[in-house]
C-alpha cells in the first residue's frame, strides 16, 4: 500500500492547487536571473560570520581577515553542496512518484516542485564549481530495508521537510545579511521564495499522511519512526559541518569533532532546528 | 597516526559501534557478523562511520569504495579499507 493514494485530504487538495498556481507567478529563468563575476567579491564573506560552524573553535581567533574570508566561501560552497545532495534525492524520490496513484492536483504540484529543485540544483553547481573550485562530496552508502504500509512514502516526504526547515533558516538569515556578498546574498534568496512553498506542501503532505497511517501502524512502530526522524534531524545538523572543508584548509583532523562540541555549534542546531520541531510537533509526529 | 594492524582497527571499530550502538554488546562482535542486517549500524549512521574510518585510516574514502557490501562485516571493514590502498 502506498502512502500517497487518490484519497488525499480535501484540504491537502486546496493546498496543492494554491501553490501550483503561486509557482507559475512565480516562474522565473534561473540561467539569467544572475550576474556571475570571474571571481568571488575578495571584500565580502559569502557565509554570515554568525552561521559559521566554526565560530566558536579557539581556531578561527586565529585566523586572519583572509583565512577567514575564505573559510566563509567554503562554508558556504558546503551548504551549496548539501542542498545539491539534498535536492538529488528529492528529485528521484518526485519523479519516481509522479503520475502513479497520485491524484492529478498533486501531481501537477509535483511537477513544478522538481523543476524548481533543478534550477535550484544548477545554481548552487555553478556557484561551487566557479567560487568553491568543487563540489562538496556526501559520503553515503544507502541500506536496503523493509518498510510497513505507507511507511517509505512517508518517510520520504518527512526526510525532505526536516531538511529543507533546516537549510530555510539559514537561506532566510543569509537572505537577510546585508555584510554578505551580493551574490550569495541573491542565491539564498531565491530559494528561500521557492522553499516557502514546498515547506507549505510537505507540511501539508506529511501531516495528511500521519493521519492516515499513524493508527495502522503499532505504537512501537510509531516510536522507531520517531526514533528515526529524530536521529535525522541530527544527521542533516551534522552535515553541516563537513571535515573537507577544514582539510582544504589545512586544519587538523579533530577540528570537525571539536566544532561539534562548542556553545556556538549546539545553539546554531537549536535555533536551526526550532522550526521543523514545531512543524512536527503540530503534525503529531513530536509528541507534546 | 594511520591504523592497520587488524586487531587494533577491529578494536577502534568494536568501539565506535559499542558507542553509536548501546543497546548491542559489541565487546565480542564477531568480525564475520553482518553489522547491516543485524541493524547494529543503521542507515543514518553510515556518514559519521565513514568519517570515522577515514580518520583511522589516514586517508579520504572514494566514492567507488562506498558499498553496502564493503561496510557489511568488520572483516570486510578491514579487507576494504586497511588492508589494501586503492
Amino acid at each position: 500500500m502506498t502512502a500517497l493514494g487518490p484519497e488525499v485530504s480535501g484540504r491537502l487538495e486546496g493546498t496543492a492547487r494554491r501553490l501550483t498556481a503561486l509557482s507559475i507567478g512565480a516562474y522565473s529563468n534561473p540561467h539569467v536571473r544572475f550576474d556571475w563575476p570571474d571571481k568571488p567579491s575578495p571584500d565580502r564573506f559569502a557565509m554570515s560570520e554568525s552561521l559559521l560552524a566554526m565560530g566558536g573553535h579557539p581556531l578561527l581567533r586565529k585566523m586572519d581577515d583572509g583565512q577567514r574570508w575564505r573559510l566563509a566561501l567554503l562554508e558556504a560552497t558546503n551548504f551549496f553542496s548539501l542542498n545539491i545532495a539534498g535536492e538529488r534525492e528529492l528529485m528521484e524520490g518526485l519523479a519516481s512518484r509522479l503520475y502513479g496513484s497520485l491524484p492529478v492536483f498533486v501531481s501537477r504540484y509535483l511537477q513544478h516542485f522538481l523543476h524548481e529543485e533543478n534550477a535550484h540544483t544548477s545554481v548552487f553547481a555553478r556557484f561551487c564549481l566557479d567560487y568553491g573550485g568543487q563540489i562538496f562530496r556526501e559520503p553515503q552508502v544507502r541500506l536496503p530495508r523493509r518498510y510497513l504500509p505507507g511507511e517509505e512514502d512517508f518517510l520520504f516526504f518527512a526526510r525532505v521537510l526536516i531538511f529543507e526547515n533546516v537549510a530555510h533558516y539559514y537561506n532566510r538569515q543569509l537572505a537577510g545579511d546585508e555584510s554578505l556578498w551580493g551574490l550569495a546574498r541573491d542565491i539564498n534568496r531565491y530559494h528561500a521564495e521557492d522553499e516557502v512553498r514546498h515547506i507549505a506542501f510537505g507540511r501539508e503532505l506529511v501531516g495528511d499522511m500521519w493521519q492516515r497511517f499513524a493508527g495502522r501502524w503499532s505504537e512501537e512502530d510509531r516510536d522507531r519512526i520517531r526514533g528515526y526522524l529524530a536521529a535525522y534531524v541530527q544527521t542533516v545538523l551534522r552535515s553541516y559541518v563537513n571535515a573537507d572543508v577544514y582539510r582544504t584548509l589545512g586544519l587538523p583532523e579533530t577540528t570537525r569533532g571539536e566544532i561539534l562540541e562548542t556553545a556556538h555549534w549546539q545553539d546554531l542546531a537549536a535555533k536551526s532546528t526550532r522550526g521543523v520541531t514545531a512543524c512536527l510537533r503540530a503534525i503529531g509526529v513530536v509528541e507534546q | 597516526m594511520p591504523l592497520h594492524d587488524r586487531e587494533a582497527v577491529l578494536g577502534r571499530l568494536r568501539a565506535w559501534l559499542g558507542k553509536a550502538n548501546p543497546a548491542v554488546s559489541q565487546a565480542h562482535l564477531d568480525p564475520d557478523t553482518d553489522i547491516i542486517e543485524s541493524r547494529i549500524l543503521e542507515s543514518l549512521q553510515i556518514v559519521e562511520f565513514i568519517l570515522f574510518l577515514e580518520q583511522l585510516a589516514g586517508r579520504r574514502i572514494l566514492a567507488e569504495e562506498l558499498d553496502p557490501a564493503t561496510l557489511r562485516t568488520l572483516n570486510s571493514i578491514y579487507c576494504n579499507f586497511f588492508e589494501s590502498q586503492p
